[in-house]
């Protein structure tokens, strides 16, 4: 039964996941642009805003990052580079000690203040609280994972999940048996985690696909101008 | 040399008589729609004012438009591109909805509702954003309108710089111009540059500066980049939105709602020739006194045979052309030099300019009566101080308002004359002469329909379905719902939100 559950949860959900939200964010951008947006509500209310959103986008951008760059770098490479992995383990945890309280504290403002200001709680859709909910709740199985890794600072799980996931990556049909006797906080912090990936098309976090591509305005000219009708082309 | 061309507008402030007529038929067509209720794509202010948003030409707060660095090239003031990405998580320059106002309507229903009572019942104010009642209405668009209430706020316009508030806020010594504002399609925009989703854009055929609905993200740095604040944020779709320069007319060779329907008939739409390889040369220059001049020198002469082989060789069709050798633009901002932008300090610019308005004289004024025998003042008598109008029109340089005033008290002094027959002799001041003076009367003070708006259609080989391509929402409105949200109302024969169909969303 476990197994099975194991299975559905690690083996099969996490392509599940990443299929629905390729093709559904591709569909969405083709079909409706308008919709795919920030969502942002500063105009009418922008001093809690101004400090809860950079506290939330300050936490989940570095867990983001963290997470990706801590799952998908080989063992070997960062070897290589003279980080050890009891030391990678340590850095981590202290760098979760951080982000976390700061993205739960910024994200609690927001909610506070969807709940309280009239003009934000007036034009605040149904899906908004729900989902800062959500996600404060998966930054806080992720924080509740740190007191069990205390328990193994020699880096063993981080290994064994690092392998997990790359496992993934290289479609290794066989990488869900290595969460079998992993505790239940890290699957749980996975599972929910993939969900996200799951709904990612169909909320306001789409916004977060754009904030990856927008760094393209680094290299932008300053100006934008569309050809003419009558131009040359 | 690279010919561009642009519709440009003039408002002849001289005959502005703050009606509003150009706001409320602007807001009818483009601003009437949930999330909107705030915005005003066109506004009249009274002028010595804090204006809309509040203190709008307070840049060191506001930080719009560019600053020229030490190394002489143009920044954005709100920062580098790094500073504007760091800054969409929380844009510390952009306006609230109490630096606009809190739109509200009026509880007419509870007129109908009331049974017979002593007193008459009244119809209460209603947040447009909450729906809930308000206690208080606390500004709207022009909360200053003539001056209500402006000895007050007088000291906190910005254009006051250099003069003395105390005097100017004494009734004998008051003063008011009206100044109608839109987006200034901008040759240097800013809000452009500071779009990091690259969804603003300048259409190279007649330089109208929109927004792509469909590309848009919501990240609000265009709001705070533009100087005049004319990109308004839609807090119900989560985009921005700006004046379009009512681009479906344009192209059909109409003018604009506002200019259409001025009833002072003081607006002027006109093709003006610009070289776009040198505006990044105009827009720098150190001298924020030498940037009229700068932008006045890369409009290019529709009559110069060169200019001309340049523009057909860049695809300008021959009716622009001719439309260029008629426009009341160039012969408003370049040939009599009456008109002159708004803030040219700001380096964007602009495209939207205004001939200063006149003004009654002060008590004190004799030297006229002494020079002239006539009651007309000279250009210092009047009651608004050069000075003011030089701090908006001018980067605080007093000479060209002066040269403006001093053309349009001569076209005065010389009608006067005229009508009893005596003005041979006349003295005209510098680049001015009696055919001058009879154009100058044929397009400011007669100012027939097809004298102020001289815009050529685009071609139909070229045409295209202009809603279609970039509706107000940027995409094709669904006959019977013009102006949805964009998820408000699919037609049955659309697909899903509103369809996806080639060639929507502009041209790419």
């Amino acid at each position: 039964m476990n197994r099975s559950i194991d299975l559905l949860l690690f083996g099969i959900l996490p392509y599940v996941a990443v299929c629905v939200a390729v093709v559904g964010s591709a569909w969405r951008i083709r079909s409706a642009p308008l919709t795919w947006k920030t969502g942002s509500s500063q105009l009418l209310e922008s001093k809690w805003l101004r400090i809860g959103s950079i506290l939330f986008h300050f936490g989940m951008v570095n867990l983001m990052l963290g997470h990706v760059g801590g799952l998908l770098t080989p063992h070997e490479v960062y070897e290589t580079f003279g980080l050890t992995t009891p030391l990678k383990q340590r850095i981590e945890i202290v760098m979760g000690f951080i982000m976390a309280p700061a993205a739960f504290v910024g994200g609690a403002i927001l909610i506070w203040r969807r709940l309280v200001d009239p003009r934000v709680k007036a034009a605040s859709s149904w899906g908004d609280i729900p989902l800062l909910v959500a996600l404060l709740l998966e930054v806080g199985l992720g924080f509740a994972t740190i007191p069990q890794s205390m328990h193994h600072l020699d880096g063993s799980m981080m290994l064994r999940l690092t392998g997990y996931v790359q496992g993934l990556v290289v479609l290794d049909t066989s990488a869900w048996q290595a969460m079998a006797d992993v505790p239940w906080i890290y699957k749980l912090h996975m599972a929910v985690g993939f969900c996200f990936v799951l709904v990612l098309p169909f909320t306001r976090l789409v916004h977060v696909l754009s904030g990856l591509l927008v760094v393209r305005y680094l290299v932008r000219p300053w100006q934008v101008v569309r050809k003419g009708v009558w131009s040359p082309r | 040399m690279k010919v561009r061309a642009q519709i440009a507008m003039i408002l002849n402030l001289d005959k502005c008589i703050g009606c509003h007529t150009c706001s409320v038929t602007c807001k009818q067509v483009w601003t009437n729609r949930p999330g909107m209720e705030y915005a005003w794509f066109n506004n009249v202010e009274s002028k010595p004012g804090v204006g809309y948003p509040h203190r709008w030409e307070d840049q060191i707060r506001w930080k719009g438009g560019w600053v020229r660095a030490k190394n002489g090239k143009l920044e954005p003031r709100q920062g580098s591109r790094a500073k504007i990405l760091l800054d969409v998580f929380g844009n510390p320059n952009l306006p609230t909805m109490d630096d606009y106002y809190e739109p509200f309507t009026f509880d007419y229903g509870h007129l109908q509702a009331t049974p017979e009572t002593k007193a008459s019942p009244t119809a209460r104010p209603i947040s447009l954003i909450t729906g809930k009642r308000m206690e208080k209405i606390e500004g709207g668009p022009n909360w200053e309108d003539d001056l209500g209430g402006a000895a007050a706020s007088r000291h906190r316009d910005p254009n006051m710089a250099g003069l003395d508030s105390q005097h100017y806020a004494q009734f004998e010594s008051s003063f008011l111009a009206y100044l109608p504002r839109l987006c200034e399609h901008c040759v240097n925009p800013t809000c452009v540059a500071s779009c990091p989703e690259g969804s603003i854009y300048k259409r190279e055929e007649d330089g109208i500066v929109l927004v792509d609905q469909d590309k848009c993200k919501g990240w609000r740095m265009c709001v705070s980049g533009c100087p005049y604040k004319k990109i308004y944020f839609n807090h119900q779709t989560g985009k921005a939105e700006k004046c379009l320069f009512c681009y479906p007319r344009i192209e059909s060779g109409q003018p604009t709602v506002c200019a259409e329907t001025c009833v002072g008939r003081m607006r002027y739409l006109g093709v003006l020739l610009y070289d776009a390889d040198r505006i990044a040369e105009a827009a720098s220059v150190e001298d924020p006194k030498r940037l009229l001049d700068a932008q006045l020198s890369i409009f290019l002469d529709p009559r110069d045979p060169a200019v001309i082989a340049a523009a057909q060789a860049e695809g300008i069709p021959e009716s622009w052309l001719e439309a260029a050798k008629k426009s009341p633009a160039w012969e408003m901002a370049v040939e009599w030099r009456i008109a002159l932008p708004l803030h040219p300090e700001y380096r964007t610019l602009p495209m939207v300019w205004y001939v200063p308005p006149l003004s009654p004289l002060q008590g004190s004024a004799q030297a006229s009566r002494d020079e002239h025998g006539d009651i007309l003042g000279d250009v210092s008598e009047g009651r608004i101080p050069v000075e003011y109008l030089a701090n908006l029109l001018s980067a605080g340089d007093n000479a060209p308002v002066e040269r403006s005033l001093e053309k349009l008290l001569a076209l005065r002094r010389w009608s006067r004359l005229r009508g009893r027959g005596q003005e041979a002799g006349f003295v005209f001041p510098q680049g001015m002469d009696a055919k001058v003076a009879e154009a100058m009367y044929r397009r400011l003070a007669i100012a027939n329909y097809e004298d102020r708006f001289v815009v050529p259609t685009s071609h139909a080989e070229y045409a295209t379905d202009s809603f279609g391509m970039e509706g107000p929402l940027g995409r094709a409105e669904v006959p019977g719902c013009s102006f949805s949200d964009g998820q408000g109302c699919q037609g049955s024969s659309a697909p899903a939100f509103g369809g996806f169909a080639p060639g929507q969303g502009g041209r790419r």
